[in-house]
């Protein structure tokens, strides 16, 4: 008797794992940009209406000019096909790539771009990467995981 | 034939200039197009003619060309909005301008129009004034001089001086006249209706002037026309003005009368200046009838007045058989030279034959009895010749008869003389023996 409902319990438990388990996938899915947002940044903030993202950049700021921050005027920012944010501003050094998670954005990688920092710089969405252009005349192919080469 | 070595270098200097070749960011090109479009669309506003607008219908194909090979990238960036929604609503644009201009050059015209009407208005009206006021003055002038003009030489002059002076004014005004509703009223008839724009624009720069000025010089026209010497000129100049006059006032009578009034009133406006022309018309005719009467009656001529044809004919028929039937022939010389014949007399009763307000019978009718009496007049007078040549034969007989007898007795006596004569040469004789 002990043992059959034992076995009753662990099957019905196994088929509430298996439930809770065979989640809807949807795939593939395209998060890209067609074009990216040029943000104005006021007291460390941002407001993409287009797309719908408000945040604090505050601390993205900080992290690439050191605990004083930067005072800038504008970013940067773009989407790629695989949902990850890049973000840049003239005078940085680096590109950020963010991912979401509840709430926030984490940083998935520091795109080391220019030491001497960059002007003018611009993103084009190609899909499969996202170029990125600076200092008037030069390119870069990146994704989340780096530059291409 | 270009050789290979040739092509190679040529590759490499292509490669190497592409290399050098800016590039191009998404996102300008992306503002660049929006700010393309809305430099061509405040252009398209701010257009005023239609050849600005065809230029700017090419930079649009211009705009076009040259961002199609984004199309893919702007229908994106663009969104909700699309690479060809954006170019429809540019030639929407261009369409509305292109209206736009056409209305704006209209009312340019109009506002144009309707200064030269204002103007025209003001210094016709003025003019018309003047005239009407010196008509007037004239009109009261003549009358004094036709009272006592009858034997005067120079009260004679002065009247025909008036009468042309009077005669050239109320041309001059109908000239004016029609030229303010040619002004107002050009090309109304082209409009079925009556051109609504039209009409309120003459609403708005004339307040009923016009109304009062047609009514005025109708009855300007008629004034002369009772004031006149009614010569052939006179006649014929009235007539030309009256025919002048009702062609026009048949044209814009409708829509006139709508511009400045609704409905009943319109109808009432209407009617009543129509039974002022009847009357201008009716003047001329009963103003010759007048004429011809007073003619008759000056002379001595007694025949019962008349205002037709109809009354003419049978007036101085009934006079002339009352004429015959009481043998009075005492008149027929002063009728016929002094009236009937007289050249102006003539004249009108030619004007009113050739207006047919006068038929060549009723005339013919008339004269048959002219002959008649004058046939009767001669058959007296033949009478009274007969009569005198026989008077006149009898004395000369008479005298003759007298003539005769008085050679007679001379001849008896000359032959007695002669017979004694003779006895007494015989007695000398006889004594001599």
């Amino acid at each position: 008797m002990k043992k059959k409902n034992f076995f009753s319990v662990l099957i019905i438990l196994g088929l509430l794992f298996l439930v809770s388990c065979s989640s809807v996938v949807l795939k593939p899915v395209n998060y890209s940009w067609a074009l990216e947002s040029e943000l104005s940044v006021t007291n460390g903030k941002i407001h993409d209406i287009r797309n719908g993202i408000k945040m604090d950049i505050s601390s993205l700021l900080k992290n690439e000019f050191g605990k004083m921050g930067g005072d800038i005027d504008k970013i940067r920012m773009i989407r790629n096909m695989s949902g990850y944010y890049f973000i840049t501003a003239s005078t940085f050094k680096n590109v950020y790539v963010f991912e979401t998670g509840n709430g926030k954005m984490s940083l998935v990688r520091k795109i080391s771009i220019d030491k001497s920092g960059f002007t003018n710089p611009k993103f084009n969405q190609r899909n499969d990467y996202i170029v990125f252009l600076y200092n008037t005349d030069k390119s870069l192919k990146l994704t989340e995981k780096g530059i291409l080469k | 034939m270009i050789s290979n070595r040739l092509k190679i270098v040529l590759g490499i200097f292509f490669i190497f200039l592409f290399s050098f070749a800016k590039p191009i960011s998404d996102y300008d090109i992306v503002q660049q197009f929006k700010k393309s479009v809305s430099a061509i669309t405040v252009e398209i506003r701010n257009s005023t003619d239609s050849t600005l607008t065809n230029e700017l219908k090419l930079k649009i194909d211009e705009l076009k060309q040259n961002s199609i090979e984004n199309k893919a990238l702007l229908n994106n960036a663009i969104y909700p909005e699309t690479f060809g929604s954006v170019f429809a609503k540019l030639n929407k644009e261009i369409s509305q301008a292109k209206t736009k201009n056409i209305l704006s050059s209209n009312l340019e015209t109009v506002t144009k129009e309707k200064d030269s009407m204002q103007v025209v208005l003001i210094d016709y009206s003025g003019k018309i004034t003047e005239l009407t006021n010196e008509n007037s003055s004239l009109i009261g002038k003549i009358r004094v001089i036709k009272k006592s003009m009858k034997n005067d030489k120079n009260a004679i002059f002065k009247y025909k001086r008036l009468i042309e002076k009077l005669k050239n004014n109320v041309e001059t005004r109908n000239i004016l006249v029609a030229s303010i509703v040619d002004s107002l009223f050009k090309n109304m008839e082209k409009s079925k209706g009556g051109d609504v724009k039209r009409l309120s624009l003459v609403r708005q720069i004339d307040e009923n002037s016009i109304m009062e000025t047609i009514v005025n010089s109708i009855d300007g026209n008629i004034a002369f026309m009772k004031n006149s010497s009614l010569s052939q000129d006179d006649l014929d100049f009235v007539l030309d003005e009256y025919s002048k006059f009702t062609k026009t006032w048949k044209r814009i009578s409708i829509p006139l009368t709508k511009t400045y009034y609704e409905g009943a009133k319109s109808e009432m406006i209407l009617k009543a200046i129509n039974s002022k022309l009847k009357k201008w018309d009716v003047t001329i005719y009963s103003s010759l009838w007048n004429k011809l009467y007073s003619r008759f009656k000056e002379k001595g001529i007694k025949v019962k007045k008349f205002k037709s044809a109809k009354s003419f004919n049978k007036n101085l028929i009934s006079y002339i058989d009352l004429k015959i039937s009481g043998k009075d022939t005492k008149l027929y010389k002063v009728f016929r030279d002094s009236v009937w014949q007289q050249n102006d007399v003539q004249g009108w009763i030619g004007f009113l034959m050739d207006h047919r307000k006068l038929s060549k019978k009723q005339v013919a009718e008339i004269e048959t009895k002219i002959s008649e009496w004058n046939s009767f007049d001669s058959g007296e007078f033949m009478n009274q010749l007969i009569v005198g040549g026989a008077v006149l034969l009898f004395l000369i007989l008479i005298v003759m008869f007298f003539k005769a007898k008085k050679k007679k007795n001379m001849i008896d006596d000359s032959s007695i003389n002669y017979n004694q004569s003779i006895v007494s040469d015989e007695d000398d004789n006889s004594k001599e023996r």
